[in-house]
């Protein structure tokens, strides 16, 4: 049977519906105790200090914030050339939880950049991406705000969407190494990656096991948002069918 | 727990996560019951 099945809004509808209640009771259990094991029960670090719990709220944060913008692209391709439906609306309801989370993102590395390296913000290539791509998210929600006509409006998104993905690629790949030779390097001033498989780069052991934990429940909350706001947009699409087909 | 000078800043960078989910929580919820209860209106509506 196609995949391509799950594009139409009422089967959409009925495969996610028993989905959304454990989603939301799962994503509530996992964020309380991700937060919690971060913020109470791990260690202050030798020279961070206690600001290393801030990782647990960033690292996901910054990771969703891309791989949202990721999915966004991806979606409205599949809108564009398949012409279906949901693909749009999903792109439309991820992008405000994109937004949220590079709010989220920007806000905690702020917080973290200024004890440790002295001002709330720099203008290197990780950080800069990240605000343009903030405001490429804004950008789409209020394009799809501006437009009336849906088709539209889906059409025009989606082309802002795939102008914007170079930021949401330069916010994570700004320095890559390919056997120990930098093929892309943009000045910054960021870490490396938290979870990187290099053991000197990457955080200490005792850190590892909370921020996976803190990851997954983020991409759980994630995906119930984001069912759930997508169920929402094809209802408030039916009911304006309904709405014209009545006029 | 916290023995540092850094308590604020860790406490703040929460608080404000918290914060924002929250509002984008409740924004989801909220606009989900409505657009239910406006689709099931004219749903209704519509069948009579």
């Amino acid at each position: 049977m196609s995949i391509w099945r799950y594009a139409n809004p009422a089967e959409f509808m009925r495969i996610t519906r028993p989905a959304v209640g454990p989603l939301w009771i799962a994503s509530a259990v996992l964020i309380a105790l991700a937060l919690g094991w971060g913020l109470f029960l791990t260690p202050e670090a030798e020279y961070f200090g206690s600001t290393v719990k801030i990782i647990f709220v960033h690292v996901p944060s910054a990771m969703l914030a891309i791989n949202t913008y990721l999915l966004m692209v991806v979606a409205s391709a599949i809108g564009f050339v398949r012409r279906h439906h949901v693909s749009f609306l999903i792109a439309k309801a991820a992008a405000p939880i994109g937004a949220c989370f590079t709010l989220i993102a920007i806000i905690t590395g702020a917080v973290w950049g200024q004890p440790m390296w002295g001002a709330w913000w720099v203008w290197d290539a990780r950080l800069t991406a990240i605000l343009v791509m903030f405001f490429f998210y804004l950008g789409y929600i209020a394009l799809w705000a501006a437009i009336e006509e849906p088709e539209k409006a889906a059409d025009l998104t989606a082309v802002l969407c795939f102008v914007g993905v170079i930021f949401a690629l330069l916010s994570r790949y700004a320095v890559v190494e390919v056997f120990g030779v930098k093929v892309v390097d943009f000045q910054t001033q960021h870490q490396g990656a938290s979870l990187s498989v290099n053991p000197g780069q990457r955080v200490a052991d005792v850190y590892r096991t909370p921020l996976y934990l803190s990851i997954l429940a983020f991409y759980v909350l994630f995906f119930a948002l984001l069912i759930s706001r997508t169920r929402m947009e094809i209802r408030t699409r039916r009911a304006r069918a309904i709405s014209l087909a009545r006029a | 727990m916290f023995t540092d000078q850094y308590t604020i800043y860790v406490i703040s960078a929460y608080a404000a996560t918290v914060v924002i989910l929250a509002g984008l929580i409740w924004a989801t919820i909220t606009s989900n019951r409505k657009a239910r209860h406006d689709l099931e209106v004219l749903e209704q509506e519509r069948k009579r």
